[in-house]
């Protein structure tokens, strides 16, 4: 059961998490689902498949824009493209919105479970 | 195994080929970073996910129009496929059909070699000398012309046919079917007793690939 509703609620903050990580630096997408590893101390792992088409609909909505990285020569083997994403001007006001938003929440949670 | 996870995913997509193609590009190049940090491909599909949940999350982020794009480009398959089949179907119906032209037209054959070569056959049959006639034809008739199958087709014609008085006019065409090229000769010889018209077939090689009498 604990799963259903961890599922639930990750998803619910993981668009605005991607794009607070997004904020600091492009990125590409392995990095972003190692980098919301670390920092949520293993607890944000993507066993569901979920980082791909978020980032997909963040760039339908604006939010984010990709763009391709030129493939580079290494000394052991050639490293192919990689797709980076980008935020936008709307994906930080969106950003901005949706942080106060989860303030918001997040506050009104608190006070209803623990008074 | 790279491969395979990703084509996993993409197999199981319901959007249209460009945006498959971009999420196949990306996912390889994801993976491949994985790999070249490190990372084993388990540690991979732990942190990324199953290919079945990625393709699942995936379509069900897609828009209405990506599925409208999916259902069209599959239903175009599909008459792409249909109408393939139809040709094949139409170009393998014009193989078996037998077609027919002029052998003075003909690259195949000359059609003086071919007149010839007939009544040379009429003349082997003339003279009873079946072996030679085996000699000529293909391996696949060579059995019709044994001894015994010669002279009793000559038979049910007329048991004496008499000495030859005239060789009628030849008619020859060049006949195509399942990709064979035959000459076919007519002609009418008139016996002092009956009147024989043989139909005689030669394949490219000049063999003789038929021999009616009637």
């Amino acid at each position: 059961m604990n799963d259903k509703y961890e599922t639930q609620m990750k998803k619910g903050v993981l668009d605005m998490l991607v794009l607070k990580l997004l904020a600091e630096e492009p990125k590409y997408g392995y990095q972003i689902i190692n980098e919301l590893l670390e920092k949520s101390g293993e607890h944000f792992l993507l066993k569901e498949g979920t980082l791909y088409p978020i980032l997909y609909r963040l760039e339908d909505d604006g939010l984010v824009r990709s763009s391709w990285s030129e493939a580079e020569e290494n000394t052991s083997r050639k490293k192919l493209p990689r797709k980076y994403y980008t935020i936008t001007e709307s994906g930080l006001s969106a950003l901005e919105e949706i942080s106060a938003l989860w303030e918001e929440i997040s506050n009104s949670v608190r006070r209803i479970l623990y008074g | 195994m790279q491969k395979k996870y990703v084509n996993k995913v993409i197999k199981r997509l319901r959007c249209s080929g460009k945006k498959r193609k971009e999420i196949k590009k990306q996912l390889t190049s994801e993976v491949e970073a994985a790999l070249v940090s490190g990372e084993g491909i388990d540690t991979v599909v732990t942190k990324m996910g199953r290919p079945e949940e990625i393709a699942e999350e995936f379509n069900r982020s897609f828009s209405q129009e990506e599925e409208k794009r999916y259902r069209r480009e599959k239903r175009n398959r599909f008459l792409l496929i249909l109408a393939a089949v139809l040709l094949l179907l139409i170009l393998a119906a014009y193989w078996a059909m037998p077609k027919s032209r002029s052998l003075a037209e003909s690259r195949g054959f000359q059609e003086e070699a071919v007149k010839e070569k007939a009544e040379e056959i009429i003349s082997l049959v003339e003279a009873d000398d079946y072996a030679v006639i085996q000699e000529e034809a293909i391996s696949s008739l060579a059995g019709y012309f044994s001894r015994e199958a010669f002279l009793e087709g000559k038979e049910i014609i007329g048991p004496d046919w008499g000495k030859r008085e005239a060789l009628g006019t030849m008619y020859t065409v060049e006949v195509t079917q399942l990709g064979m090229k035959l000459a076919l000769v007519q002609v009418k010889v008139a016996y002092e007793h009956v009147s024989v018209t043989y139909t005689i077939s030669f394949n490219q090689k000049m063999e003789l690939a038929g021999l009616y009498i009637q």
